[in-house]
């Protein structure tokens, strides 16, 4: 077939077709930077909470929806009475009190009768205000000097309605909304285009058999699906995906077998059957390649159905519970306190719109970076 | 229409037309899509506008019309004088009075000019009533007359009918009757034909030319085929590259052409015959009473009904000959090939090389791909676009021949590459960087890299422009020499069997009309079709 001795020069090897996506991805700013946004909320979302000094679910009763900024809590005038609370409930009273920039506290206490320095230090971590104090007693008077650092507090993002911090609600939240959109993701690329690609590939009675079960399985609503999983199996977080997961491929199937069904009439695939390949290849070289731009598109719009229809089945009680987060829930949540408390809503929107926004920035330079007609 | 004796105005005149791109950047030059095109119609002169495809033909009707998309209209320069109005520079509400009613076109593709939802009728009032002041009664009436002028058989039943029940030819007679319908001084025909089969396109000309006649109109007619301009220009304007290199008498023109260009696209007329094979090859391809029958159902459980698309066919190749396959559309010709190739399932018996070819998925089955490959019409949908030439050439080797390593199917992509005209550093591009006609090449490439015996050409030539329809037959003239390659070779170009094909297999409404050798069926038909077909063939 081939000349021998031309076989001993080698032709060089291009770069594959997914190399040169990759090349062209890099080469489009717009698209490197959303996909750094992209990293980087995904980033604060899964290590953040890890650095952070506010677990999501602690409560602090003294700070309901505080408004967001950097101020530190408490204030000084709550510590000067938390201070003297303390003191008189250890049976003494302050003499002197001083507080300084670095929110230190000096001060002199007298008791009535005896000073229990034991008392005084249990009396004051109860509050939760201070660090552990540093006490030096008079020696023959019932008097002690004390110096204690107070416990600061901050709320970037201010706090909701039951005093739990919004920064670390919404971090913990996105974990939990990321995992959900990256699952259905998942399910609705691995399922869904395999199933769409052989319906629409093979045609005929197996397309229609096929396709009536998609129909069948779109027929069921969402909610009823999910009811029949919980009364069977028990409420569990896990339910949540596997009902997402399973709806969420049925729409990418229908997609596929339309974009299949279509790029299948093309002369190059009559071509390759003329060259007796066998069907796999067809269809992995051949139809998923050309059919890959609506798909890349599709699964970057899936992703705000998914947290919207989970943030839907976490209202009704049936996904994420207290003290859990996710962004759906967070949204709903904020929504209620819109005219008083609009951060709430603000916040987690943010986090939303902007993750959302990457992700199909993300989807249109991946469709745009596939196509080998946008070499240049 | 009112032509007074005294008015030595031209109709239409258009002087240093210019349509020049800015250019993007530095490094590109600016873009001229047309070039100083300057002409003059008289009233009730045909004028051909002849060119290839980038030849800027079509942007010169769409300037003529005010349709050029808003970006564009900027960048013409230029006078087109129509009746002693400057047009450049129109603005939109003296267009629309213009369009359509002095101005009016017809385009390539009837089936897509017109509503698919809308009567035929209703569609011609709507037009007329656009122009002019009339009750719908009295368009009613006028439509029905123009469809009668157009020569629609049966014109009332017509003017109820939808654009789906009509054939191509009366689709294209319906659009004819529309721009008709406010009596244009100039009637744009952009490529009216292209999308006919012969017959019917040798009858619109035919109307084109009475209709002309009647109405004293100015016929601008945009093609690409010289061989349509001897039957109905008066005068020819050939343009390339978006300027006018030659332009006068139609017959001067065809006679005695100037430039080197017109001179080319003349010669590109495919000419010659094949050279008989040695008697006594033996049979490769044997068909004897195909029949396809395509069942469809619309649901699941509905009856299914059956259209028979090719019936009781027989034909034989021998090794080497090429066996034209002509037809118009619908006569089967295409279900033959995929019938041939085994892509829809037939009745009858097919032998290749003296064996029944073997049903579909058994190892002998895979032989027989490897000996018969195919090559379709569109070389834009022939190639997969994800894939780099080298590697769409190159795969059935990895399909079938295993053994090969990389480097050795790299050089015979090369090999063929250099085989076709194309360098093999090629290879690495993708199909979206070559022409139509290199798309064609690549495509015969992929088909002959198992070496088959035989090839089935679908079309090869059709879609492609005259002059690299030439090329395309020259290379698989001479791929057939080298290789002694057998070919069936299916078209509706009588011009291009006569000169590749041994003998002839006439086709109509899936049943065979006429066999012979193809001198014998060109100088001589027995049958009344293959007559029309060959007598319409000549005419145009």
């Amino acid at each position: 077939m081939t000349d021998p001795a031309a076989l001993r020069d080698v032709i060089p090897h291009e770069p594959g077709l997914w190399h040169q996506a990759a090349g062209r991805f890099l080469k489009r700013r717009s698209a490197v930077g959303s996909a750094a946004l992209l990293l980087l909320v995904v980033g604060i979302c899964v290590i953040g909470p890890l650095l952070y000094p506010h677990p999501y679910n602690q409560v602090y009763r003294d700070y309901i929806l505080v408004p967001p900024g950097l101020t530190p809590r408490p204030d000084p005038t709550t510590i000067e009475k938390g201070f003297a609370k303390a003191v008189r409930d250890a049976g003494a009273k302050v003499v002197e009190y001083r507080i300084d920039d670095t929110r230190v506290v000096t001060a002199v206490v007298e008791a009535r009768r005896n000073l229990d320095l034991d008392l005084m230090k249990k009396s004051l971590a109860i509050r939760g205000l201070f660090a552990p104090p540093h006490m030096t007693a008079e020696p023959g008077t019932s008097r002690a000097a004390l110096t204690v650092a107070t416990n600061t507090i901050v709320f970037p993002l201010g706090t909701d309605a039951n005093g739990r911090d919004l920064l670390a609600r919404i971090m913990v939240g996105g974990r939990l909304s990321l995992l959900i959109g990256l699952t259905a993701t998942a399910v609705s690329l691995g399922i869904g285009v395999i199933y769409g690609a052989i319906a629409g590939y093979v045609g005929g009675r197996t397309d229609a058999f096929m396709m009536r079960a998609v129909d069948v399985l779109y027929g069921i609503p969402l909610l009823f699906f999910v009811i029949i999983l919980v009364t069977f199996l028990g409420r569990n977080i896990l339910l949540m995906f596997i009902a997402i997961g399973a709806i969420e491929w049925l729409t990418m199937s229908r997609i596929v077998r339309g974009q299949t069904m279509q790029v299948k009439a093309q002369e190059y695939i009559l071509s390759a059957r003329v060259a007796a390949l066998p069907g796999r290849t067809i269809l992995l070289r051949h139809v998923l390649p050309n059919i890959l731009g609506p798909v890349v598109v599709y699964a970057a719009l899936n992703l705000p159905a998914v947290v919207l229809a989970e943030s839907f089945l976490s209202f009704l009680g049936l996904g994420v519970q207290e003290p859990m987060a996710s962004w759906g829930v967070l949204v709903a949540d904020g929504a209620g306190h819109m005219e008083t408390s609009p951060w709430l809503l603000i916040y987690p929107g943010i986090a939303l719109v902007v993750t959302l926004l990457s992700v199909t920035w993300v989807g249109e330079a991946l469709h745009r970076a596939i196509d080998p007609k946008n070499l240049d | 229409m009112k032509i007074s004796k005294t008015d030595r105005q031209p109709l239409l005149m258009c002087s240093s037309l210019t349509l020049r791109l800015p250019s993007n950047g530095p490094d590109t030059a600016a873009k001229a899509i047309l070039n100083e095109v300057s002409f003059t119609m008289e009233r009730g002169e045909t004028l051909a506008v002849v060119g290839e495809s980038g030849s800027g033909k079509s942007t010169l009707g769409l300037c003529l019309l005010g349709l050029l998309p808003k970006g564009l209209v900027p960048f013409v320069d230029g006078e087109i004088i129509f009746d002693r109005t400057n047009l450049i520079g129109l603005d939109e509400p003296s267009w629309r009075r213009l369009r359509g009613a002095r101005i009016s076109i017809i385009f390539q593709e009837p089936m897509t000019s017109l509503n698919p939802v809308m009567p035929i009728g209703k569609q011609i009032v709507e037009a007329i009533r656009v122009h002019r002041l009339m009750s719908k009664a009295a368009a009613w009436d006028e439509a029905l007359a123009l469809l009668k002028r157009v020569r629609i058989p049966d014109p009332e039943a017509k003017m109820y009918a939808y654009p789906g029940q009509l054939s191509g030819g009366q689709r294209q007679r319906v659009m004819i009757a529309m721009a008709l319908s406010n009596s244009p001084d100039l009637l744009i025909a952009d490529e009216p034909t292209t999308a006919l089969d012969v017959t019917i396109q040798a009858e619109i000309i035919t109307l084109l030319k009475q209709l002309r006649n009647d109405t004293g109109m100015a016929l601008l007619f945009v093609t690409h085929d010289l061989t349509l301009v001897r039957s109905i220009a008066d005068r020819v304007l050939v343009m390339q590259n978006g300027a006018v290199v030659e332009q006068g008498p139609a017959n001067e023109v065809m006679q005695t052409p100037k430039h080197d260009y017109t001179r080319y696209l003349l010669a590109c007329r495919p000419s010659g015959s094949k050279q008989p094979i040695p008697s006594g090859s033996p049979e490769l391809l044997g068909v004897k009473n195909l029949t396809v029958n395509y069942t469809r159902s619309s649901s699941l459980f509905s009856k299914r009904s059956k259209t028979t698309a090719l019936e009781g066919v027989n034909l034989s190749v021998k090794a080497g000959q090429t066996l034209g396959i002509v037809g118009e559309s619908g006569s089967g010709k295409s279900t033959l090939a995929r019938a041939i190739l085994q892509l829809v399932s037939y009745d009858g018996q097919i032998r290749f090389a003296g064996q029944p070819v073997c049903k579909v998925a058994s190892p002998g089955f895979i032989a027989f791909r490897k000996q018969v490959q195919v090559v379709f019409q569109d070389p834009y949908g022939a190639l997969s676009p994800r894939m780099t030439i080298g590697e769409f050439i190159a795969e059935p080797l990895r399909a079938h021949f295993p053994e090969l390593s990389q480097n050795e199917r790299r050089h015979r992509v090369a090999e063929l590459l250099e085989e076709i005209g194309l360098g093999r550093a090629d290879m690495h591009r993708y199909p979206h960087s070559f022409s139509g006609g290199q798309r064609q090449r690549i495509a015969i490439a992929r088909a002959l890299v198992m070496n088959p015996q035989m090839l089935i050409l679908d079309e090869p030539t059709s879609a492609l422009d005259v002059s690299v329809q030439l090329q395309v037959l020259k290379l698989l003239r001479r791929l057939q020499e080298q290789h002694n390659l057998t070919y069936l070779l299916i078209t509706h170009d009588l011009a291009v069997v006569s000169a590749m094909a041994d003998e002839v297999l006439v086709l109509k409404d899936g049943r065979e009309v006429e066999r012979g050798a193809t001198r014998q069926i060109m100088d001589d038909p027995q049958q009344e079709y293959t007559r029309r077909l060959v007598s319409a063939a000549m005419a145009v």
